[in-house]
């Protein structure tokens, strides 16, 4: 397993898309950020007849779940997702996945060392994107407002790291699927962004409310039907800390397990 | 190292690409792996990798790939020419191969220098011609030093100084009692290559022989006679029974017969002899002649692998005797 990971992490790091992806990741959402607190503060000058609204405004928002919007959003999500359904999406259209697989003849490996180490990538380069994307957001903020902005909240972070860390899996899943890389991305983030709001508003009334940037709702909501097997949906619930917050948890975990454990069973028995 | 195959099918929607195919490759000969277009050539050494999903077995000395702890170690492959990332270095390319086994840097330079490709080493390879996409192949076949080398057309797009090299360093590579196993339409190279053949049509076995033996199978393979009496001579080949035809100015074509035999028969009818002389087919003759009649054919040696076809001279060396 050591060698079948070792050669995995030196197929994700001599090329550069990796690189390019990671700091693709981290520009964006710096500039999201960025964007974000000149928005806000610029909506807040707009207001008449009140003494710096903005301050007020951006101390009323959690600075925590706007560096997650930020950094765990559709777009920044795509970048990482992208190295997700390069794990296998690049080794099947270059046809490398025969060298892989002869050098190592052992498909458990093969899968288990591509997962990990995407996983490890991932996270590191996630956290290391939210970390930065924090402290600009902290400094523009202050900046702007004068005063200090808030701490970040650990524990909601942590799910959120959960939560990229699931998507990618999920990408990982459906490129080892499809065979190709595109779709491997583009159907998790449109599912994502733009079939799972359209399904719970067909399907299961209103989603208007004080929604995540992925359209989940909020605890006051009731959960149409349709929404509580959705599994970003349910993965925003876990993150946001709703009173769904476990089920929404294991829901999306469901999806993880089952797309990992199809797309394992048909690497396994498919023609390399 | 013996590699065993066993039985080897592969079906594709009712239609088997590759019907119950067993051979053996032995150490230190070079072994050429032959078949017209789609049958099924590609797709048998993808099965013995264990690549493809099918039934039958193909074992290494005895054993499964998968109970050796570094399958590069026994075999090295080269499908593909265009098997890379083309945004990845020639040297990173090998050493992401190399990394499964802990392949030094070092070694990767060797091998780099071996098949010629240093000046474009740190070069990515989209822009490499087939030549040099066959030369990397190689490379990260080489690379572990294995004891088996699988190699799918090795040969194509390489220019006549990079064939020639090629020929001479796998026969190097299997005097050094490895294995070498090399499909390939180059039947010319093929020819001065390998010691041995498989041949498949239609994804079954007509040849498993050596490659005096196989090019002994075909019905080119005569013995010229030059006399100067040779309607005499025509009499009395029929008289023993001997299919025999004139080509003119006193030669005539005799199969089935040495050229001792032949030379004796004339001396005995005492007719006086110009020449005489064995004519062997080409690889490519023979090659050509028992691959289109398909599956019709047998194994040779009354249907056993390697054995000798029934009724075939033996191989003649081509010269007078």
């Amino acid at each position: 397993m050591i060698s079948a990971l070792r050669y995995e992490w030196r197929r994700i790091f001599t090329i550069r898309t990796t690189f390019i992806l990671l700091a693709c990741a981290l520009v964006i959402s710096l500039l999201l950020g960025w964007i974000t607190i000149e928005a806000l503060h610029a909506i807040g000058s707009m207001s008449e007849g009140q003494e710096s609204p903005e301050t007020a405004e951006l101390a009323g928002m959690q600075l925590t779940e706007m560096v997650f919007a930020t950094t765990g959003g559709v777009i920044p999500l795509i970048f990482l997702g992208t190295i997700a359904a390069q794990a296998f999406g690049q080794e099947y259209r270059q046809g490398t996945i025969r060298l892989t697989l002869t050098s190592i003849p052992f498909r458990g490996r093969v899968f288990s060392a591509k997962l990990i180490v995407m996983l490890l990538v991932v996270a590191v380069g996630w956290v290391i994107t939210t970390i930065l994307t924090y402290l600009l957001m902290s400094v523009v903020l202050s900046s702007k407002s004068g005063g200090q902005s808030g701490g970040l909240e650990l524990s909601y972070l942590g799910r959120g790291l959960l939560f990229v860390l699931g998507f990618c899996a999920i990408v990982f899943g459906v490129t080892l699927l499809t065979r190709i890389l595109a779709l491997g991305v583009i159907i998790p983030a449109v599912f994502w962004a733009v079939a799972e709001p359209l399904l719970i508003t067909t399907l299961g009334g209103s989603v208007a409310g004080s929604g995540g940037t992925d359209g989940s709702m909020t605890v006051e909501q009731s959960q149409p039907w349709i929404a509580q097997i959705l599994p970003f949906h349910n993965g925003m619930q876990f993150v946001e800390g709703t009173q769904n917050m476990a089920s929404g948890g294991l829901v999306f975990l469901a999806w993880v397990v089952l797309v990992l454990g199809v797309s394992w069973i048909l690497f396994d028995k498919r023609d390399a | 190292m013996i590699v065993e195959t066993q039985g080897l099918v592969k079906t594709y929607s009712g239609k088997r690409a590759v019907d119950n195919l067993s051979f053996t490759l032995d150490p230190g000969t070079v072994t050429g792996f032959l078949g017209p277009n789609g049958s099924g050539k590609s797709t048998t050494l993808r099965l013995m990798l264990g690549l493809d999903h099918g039934e039958g077995s193909t074992t290494w000395d005895g054993k499964s790939l998968t109970e050796y702890p570094h399958a590069t170690q026994v075999v090295g492959a080269h499908l593909d020419a265009k098997f890379f990332n083309p945004n990845r270095t020639a040297r990173n390319h090998l050493r992401m191969l190399g990394a499964e086994s802990g392949i030094s840097n070092q070694r990767v330079d060797e091998v780099i220098d071996l098949v010629g490709l240093t000046d474009v080493a740190k070069k990515r390879p989209k822009s490499f011609s087939l030549g040099m996409g066959q030369r990397l192949g190689l490379a990260g076949a080489l690379l572990s030093e294995p004891k088996v080398l699988l190699l799918d057309e090795p040969a194509n797009g390489l220019d006549p100084q990079s064939i020639l090299w090629l020929r001479d360093f796998l026969k190097y590579y299997a005097s050094l009692g490895n294995v070498v196993f090399v499909s390939s339409h180059l039947l010319s190279e093929m020819q001065t290559m390998a010691d041995h053949l498989v041949v498949i049509s239609r994804g079954a076995l007509i040849a498993d022989q050596s490659m005096a033996q196989f090019v002994a199978r075909s019905a080119q393979n005569d013995v010229l006679i030059r006399v100067a009496d040779p309607a005499k001579l025509m009499a009395a080949l029929e008289d023993k029974g001997f299919a025999a035809t004139s080509e003119g100015d006193g030669g005539i074509a005799v199969h089935g017969v040495t050229t001792d035999q032949l030379g004796a028969l004339a001396f005995g009818a005492g007719v006086q002899v110009n020449e005489l002389r064995a004519r062997t087919a080409s690889l490519e003759q023979a090659f050509m002649e028992l691959t289109s009649e398909g599956q019709e054919y047998g194994v040779g040696g009354g249907g056993q692998p390697g054995g000798q076809v029934p009724g075939s001279a033996a191989p003649s060396d081509g010269s007078a005797s």
